[in-house]
């Protein structure tokens, strides 16, 4: 891993901004619920690359579905944004979730292919450095490391923050963030293990 | 946290190589903790990727974003901003003026019905699954079973029920109630259909159990309406 950019600072002020952003928006002052939606504009086609990426085939009326489930959890959800990351990651997840549900649903992966009209045979992942477990299972098992390491975790590997920013933010020592985020992976680690192994 | 813990933290994340001199030190004098952290660096890569692909999946998203995507979005926003649980403090009157119009509009439907018309439309005839709602031909009533016609269940299936409301235009939406079964027929509680709008969705799927639910067949999809 690189050393993390000087954008840290700039990083946690864009969040401090989505969540000033959000309180306006509720609060439906004009300006800032247009930028809201300016901003979460790319949430349905968030849904087309990650069904895409997926290798997915969705029907156009099973996406105008889970796009509709998507839309009304978020604003749903919207007055619990706490800006812990950016507002597009944070809808992003729920992308992520709603999709994946409709997948599970279906139970259609991408990668099974019928072969033989009898075998199913795993198609690999063909793209260099792409994740070996499913990035929805990824974040799934972060979450389920609770509050606070599931955060320290997330603003290290999916803000890019470094340790000392994430202290920072925090408000807690540099060596208490490293503790909980070494136990946390021990952590993660037990649960991602029947993953890996399915993924070999 | 110890010092050694720090230096194990900071060389799952990658800030310390094998190369510095504290990894080298810690490698001599704890070499089982070092194989240990180097297990985690495994778990740590893949967190990078997972994150990195995310941050890829959203900048595509961004450049691809439409005029139409924008406007979905924002008549989302003006949805869920006028929906009474919303914190934008809509005017009770126009809430109770709004259900006092849905409550006459609903009466002069019923009023309006040819007696014996179907409570039940099929919605989609393509999909055929042999699954065939037999009742009930008279709205979905609490106490009053739901019945199908279906291949019978092998001993790993079960029958999977999945009610959505309808919206205006008479789409399935948001999910009501899901649900499994082992016989072809269900019955509502009161409690059940307490909080259902008028017309709901129906689908009824044959799944498997040892795929982890996966659906062997889909009925088409009813709309049914639902009793008061």
């Amino acid at each position: 891993m690189t050393s993390r950019p000087s954008e840290e600072t700039t990083q946690a002020d864009a969040h401090a901004a989505d969540r000033s952003l959000v309180q306006r928006a509720l609060a439906r002052e004009p300006r800032a619920v247009d930028e809201l939606v300016a901003r979460l504009a790319c949430t349905p086609a968030m849904l087309r690359v990650l069904q895409r990426q997926l290798g997915a085939r969705l029907r156009p009326d099973e996406l105008t579905d889970i796009e509709q489930n998507i839309l009304g959890a978020l604003w749903g959800k919207l007055a619990g944004y706490e800006g812990r990351a950016a507002l597009e990651t944070w809808a992003f997840r729920f992308v992520q979730l709603e999709l994946h549900k409709a997948l599970d649903r279906r139970r259609r992966s991408a990668r099974l292919t019928l072969v033989d009209g009898e075998r199913l045979e795993v198609v690999p992942c063909a793209e260099p450095g792409a994740p070996q477990i499913e990035p929805a299972t990824l974040r799934a098992c972060v979450e389920r490391l609770g509050s606070p390491t599931c955060e320290i975790v997330s603003m290290r590997h999916y803000d890019e923050l470094s340790f000392e920013e994430i202290a920072r933010q925090r408000g807690e020592a540099l060596s208490a963030v490293k503790a909980r985020y070494y136990r946390g992976l021990e952590r993660l680690k037990a649960l991602l293990e029947p993953h890996l192994r399915r993924q070999l | 946290m110890t010092r050694d813990d720090e230096l194990l933290a900071s060389y799952v994340a990658g800030e310390l190589g094998d190369d510095s001199a504290e990894i080298r030190e810690l490698r001599a004098r704890r070499p089982e903790a070092l194989a240990a952290a180097a297990d985690l660096s495994t778990v740590a890569r893949e967190l990078d990727a997972g994150g990195a692909l995310e941050r890829r999946l959203i900048v595509a998203a961004r450049a691809q974003a439409s005029a139409s995507d924008r406007e979905r979005v924002a008549s989302a926003f003006e949805r869920s901003s006028r929906a009474p649980s919303s914190r934008f403090g809509v005017s009770r009157w126009l809430v109770a003026a709004a259900l006092v119009l849905s409550a006459a509009g609903a009466a002069l439907y019923f009023q309006r019905r040819a007696p014996g018309e179907r409570e039940v439309q099929v919605l989609n005839r393509d999909r055929d699954a042999q699954i065939v709602l037999r009742t009930p031909q008279a709205p979905l009533t609490a106490g009053v079973a739901l019945e199908w016609n279906a291949p019978a269940l092998a001993a790993s299936e079960r029958f999977s029920l999945e009610f959505r409301a309808l919206d205006a235009g008479g789409s399935p939406g948001k999910l009501l109630r899901r649900l499994r079964c082992t016989s072809a027929s269900w019955t509502p509680s009161t409690a059940d259909l307490s909080d259902w709008p008028e017309q709901v969705s129906l689908v009824i799927a044959r799944v498997e159990l040892e795929s982890g639910g996966r659906e062997l067949a889909l009925s088409q999809p009813f709309s049914l309406r639902v009793a008061r």
